[in-house]
């Protein structure tokens, strides 16, 4: 019987990009770096454990976009050719950097990863790696659970209850049809909780959320375990809250252990360092210099004289992080079992991405930390809340209190001066799906593919990702377009299916180029 | 697309009442003041009162028309361009939704017969913001209400508050020159996020027993059924304590006159 539980959850996330009217689009690259950085290694990881025989039980979140990318042919044929070129690139830079045996050695160590990567993903996992996660979770070592359709942020959402369940609805769905089975569980948006959203859960079915941690703190009636323990909401679905401490020792850039010296740092790409001449092939085809993924230097400290990447000296490092990390957990649950008559629940969420992609050795830290944790001690053991909830059905029950993992921890990022023209549009869009619904209840043929078409542009629409861009300023021009451009397809649709003239030749183009959940039918959204 | 206007609105709520013979002198100043009127503390009650009538004739007269006229109100859904968002959706409506427990947004829209209307008339325009926690709001019965005024082409404005964890309505309308208030629309309601742990320490316990899922029923229903209605597979046994599906609001409201607490099972 271990001291206390320690529920590790990684949330993958990417809004939906996909553009094949061009043959390079720069936004596209976050879902390829994200397959080479985060989620391959992670696979390797994971793979690595079972295959040794570690138990170990992780929750992973897969966001429907991020599914619907991943099952995509176009990006996974693009990405191969991706993957092609950064391995032209890598043999290009060995040669280069002949004379400096340092760099020589990382240029070899990209080198080696991409062409791994290229041959895994061609060879081992046929360019889908949703089968490798559904494997994985047939294991019995991963629990996957969906988020909502697009990551609309629902507390926001909710001033049109049909907007929010769509979201739910469609993710619920999609996941059914590309996993084969119901989810367990959703991963809010942001961590966006509103009163009453539980509700909708609960009628989808659903047994678990994750709620930012003032979300259970102060919730009504006061929890007697805070957030170490899930409390169940008015409708009977559980809430998990996130704990603080565990979560900052890896998020924090500062505190935190990706900004260690010896880690890797993210912001010294060559796509940047090297002369346009010998970079050109490699970055936008317009001369726009973007991150390649091949970067020489180490996070050095508080200087912009960096010094070379150790591979073997930051994994060192990364080993000893995940021996802190665990001893910091288990003195935190044995401190906490002693205030509690149950065992303690330290439920960590992170964003998937940050390991890998921001923290470049966060899968080799995972990996030490799961195998530490399973070799080295009995005081915490890894589950994911379906084990706590089966283990422990009785739990307090309470209203979990508005709140998002956002700064401030409230709405303020969706909803400030930079972004809020985006709620009116969405909101009207909504109510506009909504009666036409409720005017076409049975349609088939073209109109019954408009109206599926009109729900996937109001999906795309409803993303979160759009209106955090306009806040943090970082391809905001992208956000703006992509939102206009998804309201004003829906708008048009709902004018051609109101009008009955629907343009057959741009509904093919369209339902083309936004093809995400290909068997969604709009009537099931008749609510 | 207009960008919004932030302003801080005042943090003290100014009671908004009818100017009339025996109104406190206290009311009369506090509004006096509102509207900037100097040399206050001399004046006796008469005197206020003639002040006050004459900036309100005064400011009915000198304000501006908008500073920016409107594109001629369309056909309320535009059909010929899809170039950019259209800046009305021709339906008169104001939404509140709330920003942080001490902030809310409110943005509105009119029919451009409505448009018409409201620009055409000079009169200062208000958001009230009803604090209608835990009761059945007709419009008159609200706790408390203060007043903001607002710029009605701005199309949004953001509100600050005092207090959390409030269910808050607002209307918009016309301060009438005897401070009445007329409606022009009323917006949806919005509970603001506690900010703090709850005052509530009573717990109660469930115990919910969870099966596993059987595959999908798909129902069909003819007409939009209530709002909330119980799920339709049975994923949950209630436990001992029972369960049902409530909202917030519900559950809330039980708690109020909650039983003393059930004992834990074992």
């Amino acid at each position: 019987m271990p001291t206390g539980y320690l529920s590790l959850v990684l949330h993958g996330h990417l809004p939906y990009v996909r553009h094949p009217e061009h043959d390079y689009f720069l936004e596209e690259n976050w879902f390829y770096e994200a397959l080479s950085d985060t989620y391959l290694p992670l696979l390797e990881v994971f793979e690595g454990l079972v295959e040794d025989g570690i138990p170990f039980r992780l929750t992973l979140s897969l966001s429907p976009t991020l599914m619907s990318m991943m099952a995509d042919s176009l990006l996974q044929t693009r990405y191969l050719r991706h993957l092609d070129r950064l391995i032209e690139l890598s043999e290009k830079e060995i040669r280069r950097t002949r004379h400096q045996a340092d760099f020589q050695a990382v240029a070899r160590m990209y080198h080696e990863r991409f062409s791994r990567s290229r041959d895994r993903f061609q060879n081992r996992y046929r360019r889908n790696l949703l089968q490798a996660f559904r494997r994985l979770e047939e294991e019995g070592v991963l629990e996957i659970i969906t988020a909502a359709a697009t990551h609309g942020y629902l507390p926001l959402l909710s001033a049109r209850p049909f907007a929010v369940r769509t979201q739910v609805r469609a993710a619920v769905d999609y996941f059914r049809q590309t996993m084969g089975r119901f989810p367990d569980g959703l991963w809010l948006p942001e961590c966006g909780y509103y009163p009453g959203l539980d509700a909708v859960l609960r009628e989808e079915g659903l047994r678990y959320f994750f709620a930012e941690t003032h979300g259970l703190v102060y919730a009504q009636p006061r929890p007697r375990y805070g957030n170490y323990a899930p409390i169940y909401c008015p409708s009977g679905v559980a809430a998990f809250g996130r704990d603080l401490e565990s979560s900052k020792q890896v998020w924090s850039a500062e505190e935190g252990y990706p900004g260690d010296y010896d880690y890797r740092e993210y912001y010294r790409d060559i796509g940047f360092d090297l002369d346009l001449e010998t970079i050109r092939p490699y970055i936008h085809p317009d001369g726009i210099r973007v991150n390649t993924g091949i970067k020489y230097y180490r996070i050095t400290g508080k200087t912009e004289d960096k010094q070379v990447y150790h591979r073997s000296r930051a994994i060192e490092k990364a080993a000893a992080h995940a021996g802190n990390f665990m001893f910091n957990r288990q003195r935190q649950v044995e401190y906490l079992a002693s205030t509690m008559d149950r065992t303690p629940l330290l439920v960590a969420p992170y964003d998937a991405e940050l390991f890998g992609h921001w923290w470049f050795e966060g899968p080799e830290w995972l990996d030490f930390l799961i195998r530490k944790l399973a070799c080295d001690q009995d005081t915490v053991e890894l589950v994911t809340p379906s084990d706590y909830l089966d283990e422990f059905p009785v739990n307090q029950e309470a209203a979990p209190s508005g709140s998002s993992w956002g700064f401030k921890g409230y709405n303020e990022v969706w909803l400030n001066g930079r972004n809020d023209w985006v709620w009116r549009h969405l909101h009207q869009a909504a109510r506009r799906m909504e009666e036409m619904i409720h005017e076409h209840p049975k349609a088939n043929g073209t109109l019954r593919r408009a109206m599926n078409q009109a729900v996937r542009e109001l999906l795309l629409a409803q993303s979160s990702d759009w209106p955090f861009m306009m806040k943090t300023g970082q391809q905001s021009e992208y956000a703006v377009k992509r939102f206009k451009d998804h309201v004003l397809r829906f708008t048009r649709l709902a004018d051609e299916i109101e009008s009955k003239r629907i343009d057959e030749g741009w509904l093919k183009e369209l339902s083309d180029r936004d093809n995400l959940f290909p068997e969604m039918d709009y009537r099931r959204f008749r609510f | 697309m207009k960008p919004s206007r932030r302003k801080p609105a005042s943090k003290t709520s100014r009671k908004v009442f009818r100017l009339r013979p025996e109104s406190r002198r206290a009311e009369l100043l506090s509004l006096a003041k509102s509207y900037g009127i100097k040399g206050l503390h001399r004046m006796n009650k008469p005197q206020l009162i003639q002040a006050i009538q004459s900036h309100q004739k005064k400011s009915r007269v000198t304000r501006a028309v908008p500073a920016r006229a409107h594109p001629p109100p369309a056909a309320a859904r535009p059909k010929q361009s899809y170039d950019d968002l259209p800046w009305s959706y021709g339906e008169t409506e104001l939404v509140l939704m709330p920003v942080d427990p001490f902030q809310v947004y409110a943005y509105w829209d009119f029919s451009p017969e409505d448009w018409n209307a409201v620009l055409a008339r000079k009169q200062r325009v208000v958001l009230r913001v009803y604090d209608v926690t835990m009761i059945r709001f007709d419009g008159s019965n609200a706790h408390s209400f203060f007043d903001v005024p607002v710029a009605l082409e701005a199309q949004n404005w953001y509100v600050n508050l005092w207090s959390a964890e409030k269910s808050l309505c607002a209307e918009l309308g016309w301060m009438l020159p005897d401070a009445s208030f007329q409606r022009i629309v009323r917006s949806n309601f919005i509970q603001t996020p506690r900010a703090g742990v709850s005052i509530y320490e009573d717990a109660r316990w469930v115990e919910i027993r969870w099966t596993r899922r059987r595959p999908a029923r798909f129902i069909r229903r003819k007409r939009p059924g209530p709002r909330l209605r119980p799920a339709f597979w049975p994923p949950l046994e209630a436990g001992a304590a029972g369960i049902t599906s409530a909202t917030a609001e519900e559950f809330s409201s039980r708690l109020i006159g909650m039983k003393p607490p059930l004992k834990r099972p074992a």
